[in-house]
Formats: structure tokens, C-alpha cells, sequence
């Protein structure tokens, strides 16, 4: 937990605390995006940095999660557009960009576009509502939900164990 | 409730510890890194080109490339259960301390621009052999030297950038046994096509070289490194407009004493 309130006026403690408590799930959605460790490490940070800088900017304490989200995925669209990793480029033991997860996992990850990884993970892993997944990545939520289900196919083909849970909300 | 894959795979990911990153990250604007000796000025350029490929010259390891102390990670397997760590990343404050003389025998290995993919390598198959390249003791667990066969430097390319540069050490029974990365500014990918260097002078006349080239965000990043006493020291300035960037590097050397 943190002081939203606090950290929004500047107080270094409130954001080492929205660090512990932010940067796992952020972490682990940046590793689905940019499929690479050290990259999503880059990500989170910008996204911490840019909320940081820009924190008069963001008045509601309430949305300094969403803010963090939708720092965080376009610090790793940057990230890809730089590196052109769209496709892990050599085998995840060899490189230095390498992926914590199965590689299986990566390889079907991999078909897929970063934005459809970013809804996959929010879907997937953290059950979020459309409507709050479509204000992180800037969609239409009807949108969302057509590319989540499109992604779904695609994985499905690479991962035919795979299983999603898939609730009624959002 | 259906097995989710996906979320289990997540889940099992092992997190590592980024608040003393991002707030240094958040503190550094203006921070200035007092760095380890190095003899002659010569090396100051040298040095430049290769914090352009994200190696940190200097720094608190007293010459000696200690592979034990870096942060473990672990891999997963393909059930998305945590393997044996066979990864270390140096900590972000145990950057690599590399002599002049280590510096000249890198320094042909590395060339720019680096193209995309590209593995730029040089090999050794014996620890001495690359302790006399890197100039310095490798400390390195004894499982790992009890099965090494390889001894290999490698600089990574990605798009034009060298993205990092890395120790790897191959074992008999394990082709990854151990990798060291000589990264010392996560985040920091710069275009080697792009930086642009420029002479400058301390207060008392000690030639400076500064390197400016982009960073993340549209960001840019400027590294000032100086020889000052028979010890290079190694200035950062992050700015978001060049003017800016090369105004206040020159602000933080004008105060150097």
C-alpha cells in the first residue's frame, strides 16, 4: 500500500511505497509486452520516472495506477520500436534480453502484437474490466474485447493446453 | 475454475527488486558518480565510446570482477517452474572497474555501428586468459570454474546500438552456465551513429570529453568523463532537450573543484 495523496505532493517514501507495491504487476505486464527482462525493467522505470515528473499533472490519486499502466505500455512500444524485438531475436538462454518464461510461452506470445500482449496479460493474469484495460492502452473498450478475442485464437493455436479464465464483468 | 496457464506462468515470474533503480533514476537529473582510478588521459576517449555501449568505467569492485556478488535470477522451465538462478546481473552500484590496459584489448572487439543481432565476441578457454584480457581477477563460484570450458566477452547489437556487453562463461553440462552483464546504466541504449562528443574544460583547465546521445522517452543523456588526480570520474546529466542536456553538464563540471 501507499499514500497516493502523499506521493502526488512529492513525498520520496510515498513513491519508494508505490514502488513495492506497483512495480510487480507492472513488471510482469512489461515482460509480456516487451518479452525481455531487462527491457521491462527499463519500462517500469520510465513509467515511474514519467509519473515522478509529471505527478502535478496527474490530479486524481485514484488513477496513479491507470497512469502507471498506460506509462508503462508505451514506454515498451518505444522500447520495440527501438530494438525492433518484436520477435525475440536469439534464443532466450543465450541473450541478455532473455524472457522469464517458458519457451513455449514466449514463442506464442511472440505472434502476437505488443498491444494484443498488453490485453492478454491484463485479461489473462489480471481479470481487468474492459473498460479500465481500453483507458490504459487508449482503445475503445469493444475494441479491447475483439482484439482479446483474437488473441485468444492466435495463442490457442501455439498453446493448445492453453486454458484462459474468462468472467462475465467488464 | 479452469487451469490458466498464462497466469500461473506470470504469477511464478520472479520480480526483481527495481525501487533503488528508480529512485536513483528519479535523483540522478544532476547526478554526478565519482568513479575509479585510471591512469592516462588518452583512455578518457576510449572510455567515452565504450559508456556509449553502457560499460561504466570504474566503479567500487578494487579491480577485481567479482561474479559472486551480483543479483541471481532464475529461469522458468516450460511448466513454469523456477529453475536453478543461472544468471547475475553485477549490482547497479558494482559496476565493472576496467584498467587501461583492458580497455586497449577491448577496444578492437567493439567497433560501431553494430548491426542488428550482431554478437561481437572474443573468446578465451581458460580463466587466465581472460583475466589477462579483462586485466583483472575473475572470482567466479567454484562450481562454475570446476566445469568451465569457455570464457567468452560479448557485445550485443540490436538496431544499430551495442545494447550490452557480457561475460559468459559455458560449463560441460551447461552451455549458459553463468552470464555477467557489463551493463551499467539500465535503460541507458544509445545510437552509436548519433552521439556527439564535444571537448570541454574544468575550472582549472582539465580537459573533459562529453558524449551526448539519446535516452529513453525521447530523452537524452550526457556522459562527461574527466581525469582528475590519476582517477577518471564519470558525470551523468539527463536532459529532454539537447540545449538543456549541454547546458547543465556543463553547469555540474563548472562546479567541479
Amino acid at each position: 500500500m501507499f499514500d497516493a495523496q502523499a506521493l502526488l505532493a512529492g513525498d520520496e517514501n510515498a513513491l519508494a511505497d508505490a514502488v513495492d507495491t506497483l512495480s510487480p504487476e507492472l513488471y510482469r505486464y512489461a515482460v509480456g509486452i516487451v518479452l525481455s527482462r531487462m527491457d521491462a525493467e527499463d519500462a517500469v522505470q520510465t513509467a515511474f520516472v514519467a509519473l515522478w515528473r509529471h505527478r502535478a499533472a496527474v490530479k486524481d490519486p485514484a488513477g496513479i495506477r491507470a497512469y502507471l499502466y498506460r506509462c508503462t505500455y508505451r514506454a515498451c512500444v518505444d522500447l520495440l520500436r527501438k530494438n525492433r524485438l518484436f520477435v525475440p531475436p536469439v534464443r532466450q538462454e543465450e541473450s541478455p534480453l532473455s524472457v522469464p518464461l517458458s519457451e513455449e510461452m514466449t514463442a506464442a506470445l511472440s505472434r502476437l502484437s505488443p498491444v494484443e500482449r498488453a490485453i492478454v496479460y491484463e485479461r489473462a493474469v489480471m481479470e481487468t474490466p474492459y473498460e479500465e484495460l481500453a483507458d490504459h492502452l487508449g482503445l475503445r473498450a469493444d475494441n479491447v474485447r475483439k482484439k482479446y478475442e483474437r488473441a485468444k485464437k492466435k495463442l490457442a493455436r501455439f498453446l493448445p493446453d492453453m486454458r484462459m479464465e474468462e468472467s462475465d464483468e467488464g | 475454475m479452469k487451469d490458466n496457464r498464462i497466469k500461473n506462468e506470470f504469477a511464478a515470474m520472479e520480480v526483481p527488486d527495481m525501487k533503488t533503480g528508480i529512485l536513483a533514476a528519479i535523483r540522478q537529473k544532476k547526478a554526478v558518480s565519482h568513479r575509479r582510478r585510471m591512469r592516462p588521459a588518452a583512455i578518457a576517449v576510449i572510455a567515452a565510446m565504450l559508456a556509449l555501449f553502457g560499460i561504466t568505467v570504474g566503479a567500487g569492485t578494487s579491480g577485481m570482477l567479482n561474479l559472486q556478488n551480483g543479483s541471481k535470477y532464475s529461469f522458468l522451465d516450460a511448466d513454469g517452474n523456477i529453475v536453478k538462478p543461472t544468471g547475475f546481473h553485477l549490482e547497479e552500484d558494482v559496476d565493472v572497474s576496467l584498467s587501461e590496459k583492458a580497455l586497449a584489448n577491448i577496444a578492437p572487439y567493439i567497433h560501431l555501428p553494430i548491426t542488428d543481432d550482431e554478437i561481437i565476441s572474443y573468446q578465451t578457454n581458460s580463466p587466465e586468459e581472460m583475466e589477462e584480457f579483462l586485466d583483472m581477477p575473475l572470482v567466479l563460484p567454484a562450481h562454475i570454474t570446476s566445469k568451465a570450458i569457455l570464457y567468452e566477452l560479448r557485445a550485443y547489437g540490436t538496431d544499430g546500438n551495442a545494447a550490452t556487453i557480457y561475460l559468459r562463461v559455458q560449463t560441460e553440462d551447461n552451455p549458459d552456465a553463468m552470464s555477467v552483464y557489463l551493463r551499467g546504466f539500465p535503460g541507458v541504449i544509445m545510437t552509436a551513429s548519433e552521439p556527439e562528443m564535444e571537448d570541454y574544460t574544468l575550472p582549472d583547465g582539465t580537459p573533459v570529453t562529453i558524449a551526448a546521445a539519446k535516452y529513453q522517452e525521447g530523452g537524452l543523456v550526457a556522459h562527461a568523463l574527466y581525469r582528475k588526480d590519476e582517477a577518471v570520474y564519470h558525470v551523468r546529466v539527463f536532459e529532454n532537450s539537447k540545449h538543456e542536456l549541454m547546458e547543465n553538464v556543463k553547469e555540474v563540471l563548472d562546479t567541479v573543484e
